[in-house]
């Protein structure tokens, strides 16, 4: 589930932010942004910890009081609704330009958002089972990206290696990292994990897996396109796969979009968590109201995409909103963490 | 509202919109272009309120059975490259359908002007597809795209196989639109282009363009493009022909089929920058007009491949004094070598200056593993 909560369409334009500062060093960068996320979920999984048998919004009031907790919850389920609309929005612009070009965004929005309400709809098992499903099912997919390296990969675009400086390392570090969001979901998910002594190594697999298939993304997108030509490139591992044809596929780029664009997994597991949120926050019946809310959920989500009206804002404001991600990510069990540690053991039990 | 009468609903909704109501295209009513040639507009005039300045011609396979002709080729022109499209309004009833293109041509004076505005056309539309050739045509692009090629359906289908394949017959480049993007956009390389010319109503491939980024500057013939292709370690296998003299008459005359590998070091001593290029050819001999038995003259072989080795040497020597002297461009694609080790001390010189004074030196080895005597 964190897989497929951190992939989304955000990684096909990773290439071009990991290289704008640190260029050939880009892989170094998306290594080194993976750190971000594993700190997220080791301070999540310690915070879980501390209040065993309880869900995150009683733990939010019993540390904040109930006014303030369910306020700090709040602004989480809205968080997760806009990461929702990003992604919902990021699709349809991946749909539009490369496979239904005069289909209305709207339209494509709306069966993004039925499909994933359909998921999100049957709860929280069944989402972590299709995740599971289409982990598997979306492995051969990314070895398409291998393709290109066959013919057209170039070592010295790698070289030489940390030749861009520590400095620009760094910067681009930074961008990277905030292609690894989203981990604040397991503020929510977390406590409805049964066996929760496997969190860790679960999601350091995860993380791991993530972070090495950034990396080789990022490795084979800089040899066949090259650190300079990355920046002209919106989705540079598109154009990575546009850059040979093959006797047996002979457009590698169409053919990954068409199957990736259903593939909307963080969209489902958002929903889920930011449903169960308000569900839990409002004080409904989960099995009559989860529904409900969701709908309800999924509609704001649904007018949020309206918000950017072009390709490039689309892109400027999904970039923007990936500054909430360390925010959100490090900043909530941060700040719980530290109101744990003032309370000390005086934590009411709700 | 049930579950059941919700999901069929959903699978309606899902299924009508899937189809592609907005995107639905019936081939049958596109014009399907396959080869495209672009020139610079010479006959002037103004459109829009703007001079005219290109002129583009497509080829399209006429769909049409009953039709008399094979193709249809229409020219238009524009004030830009993609505005130009704007114009077929107005002399095709089709929807144009760009995404099977297979060729990509290029006329002389575009190509010495600089054809980065047809690159960025291009790749600005996500149905191109950056595997298509690319070549130059000498003189205008327009008027090669009408020759019909004998014994072929249209001339798309011609092109692409020869320029495709080229590499498997002649030590010669393919060059894509990807590579051309990538190499005339990245600092220290040079790309390339196949020159193409209509002679005696069949085209034919008579050279390369050499290019400064995305600027002709220059043009050789086959005879130099061989050095070329093996300097610049473009991969592919061709026949070497080669003559043994003695007190100056010949005494064998053969043919090698051998495929090449390239190899670059570059070593620093001070400001003085020298390449080492090891060139390596394997293959077959597939042709001996002496006598001698190779089987038991083990020195005749040896011979043979200095020969062969030697020759190619001279030819690539004779092509690395004219890039210093005459091109001073990196053509043979070694600069990202030395950018490789020293980019940060590199990046403003690369591109200007530095190609002319570093020393190259050239290594051919030759291993003919097959002499043919026992098939």
């Amino acid at each position: 589930m964190i897989i497929g909560t951190m992939l989304g369409v955000n990684f096909l334009a990773l290439p071009r932010i990991a290289s704008a500062s640190s260029q050939q060093d880009a892989w170094i960068a998306v290594i080194t942004g993976s750190f971000l996320p594993l700190l997220v979920l080791l301070l999540i999984e310690r915070l879980g910890r501390r209040f065993p048998g309880q869900d995150f919004i009683e733990m939010s009031q019993a540390l904040f009081g109930k006014v303030m907790g369910s306020l700090l919850a709040a602004i989480l389920g809205i968080h997760m609704l806009c990461v929702a609309a990003t992604v919902i929005i990021r699709f349809a612009y991946l749909d539009t330009v490369y496979l239904l070009p005069e289909t209305p965004r709207s339209v494509i929005c709306l069966l993004i958002l039925l499909g994933a309400l359909y998921v999100a709809g049957k709860g929280a098992r069944v989402v972590a089972r299709v995740n599971e499903l289409m982990f598997y099912l979306y492995l051969p997919v990314l070895l398409l990206f291998a393709l290109p390296l066959l013919k057209a990969a170039e070592y010295t675009y790698l070289m030489p290696v940390g030749g861009s400086g520590l400095g620009n390392i760094a910067r681009s570090s930074w961008d990277a990292c905030l292609y690894f969001g989203r981990m604040e979901f397991l503020m929510v998910a977390y406590f409805m994990v049964i066996r929760k002594d496997e969190v860790v190594k679960a999601g350091v697999s995860a993380v791991t897996f993530v972070a090495l298939l950034y990396m080789m993304l990022t490795i084979a997108c800089l040899l066949v396109v090259g650190p300079e030509n990355l920046q002209n490139q919106v989705l540079p591992l598109i154009g990575e796969l546009k850059a040979n044809g093959f006797q047996f596929v002979d457009r590698t780029d169409l053919l990954f979009v068409a199957v990736w664009s259903v593939a909307f997994r963080p969209v489902f597991n958002m929903l889920c968590m930011c449903g169960f949120s308000f569900t839990r926050l409002l004080n409904l019946p989960e099995k009559r109201h989860y529904f409900l809310v969701l709908f309800i959920i999924g509609t704001a989500a649904y007018l949020l995409t309206f918000v950017p009206r072009s390709a490039v804002e689309i892109v400027i404001y999904t970039d923007w909103y990936g500054y909430t991600y360390p925010v959100m990510g490090l900043g909530y069990p941060l700040l719980y963490h530290l109101a744990a540690a003032v309370r000390g053991r005086k934590v009411p039990n709700v | 509202m049930s579950k059941k009468t919700s999901l069929v609903l959903m699978t309606l909704l899902f299924m009508l919109f899937a189809a592609g109501c907005w995107d639905a295209r019936d081939i049958s009513k596109g014009s399907v272009v396959f080869v495209a040639a672009i020139d610079l507009n010479q006959e002037g005039g103004i459109q829009f309120g703007e001079p005219v300045k290109y002129d583009a011609t497509i080829l399209m396979p006429n769909l049409y059975p009953e039709s008399a002709n094979k193709v249809r080729i229409e020219k238009v022109s524009g004030t830009s490259l993609s505005g130009s499209r704007d114009q077929r309004a107005y002399i095709n009833p089709d929807i144009i359908l760009v995404r099977m293109m297979r060729v990509f041509l290029v006329g002389e004076s575009l190509a010495a002007s600089g054809i980065a505005p047809v690159i960025d056309s291009l790749c600005r539309n996500p149905l191109i597809d950056n595997s298509l050739n690319m070549a130059m045509t000498t003189g205008r692009s327009g008027e090669l795209i009408t020759v019909q090629p004998q014994d072929f359906p249209e001339l798309g289908l011609y092109l692409k196989v020869m320029l495709n394949t080229i590499n498997e017959k002649s030590f010669f480049p393919v060059v894509t639109l990807h590579v051309f993007r990538t190499q005339s956009t990245t600092m220290g390389r040079n790309p390339v282009l196949p020159i193409l010319k209509a002679d005696n109503g069949e085209v034919r491939i008579s050279g390369l363009g050499i290019f400064k980024k995305d600027q002709l500057i220059n043009r050789i013939g086959l005879d130099e493009s061989r050095p070329l292709a093996l300097l610049r370690g473009c991969k592919g296998r061709a026949y070497i022909p080669y003559v043994i003299t003695r007190e100056g008459e010949s005494v064998d005359r053969g043919t090698v089929f051998a495929s090449n590998e390239r190899k670059v070091k570059v070593e620093r001593q001070g400001d003085q920058y020298t390449f080492t290029i090891t060139i390596t050819l394997k293959g077959d001999l597939i042709e001996h007009e002496n006598r001698v038995q190779l089987l038991q003259e083990s020195d005749y072989l040896p011979m043979v491949e200095e020969q062969i080795a030697s020759k190619i040497e001279d030819e690539c020597q004779a092509f690395i004094e004219r890039m210093q002297g005459e091109f001073k461009v990196d053509c043979i694609d070694i600069n990202k070598y030395a950018l490789a080790k020293w980019r940060n001390e590199l990046k403003d010189s690369i591109d200007g200056g530095f190609i002319e004074k570093v020393k190259i030196n050239v290594d051919v080895k030759v291993n003919i593993r097959n002499t043919g005597d026992l098939t």
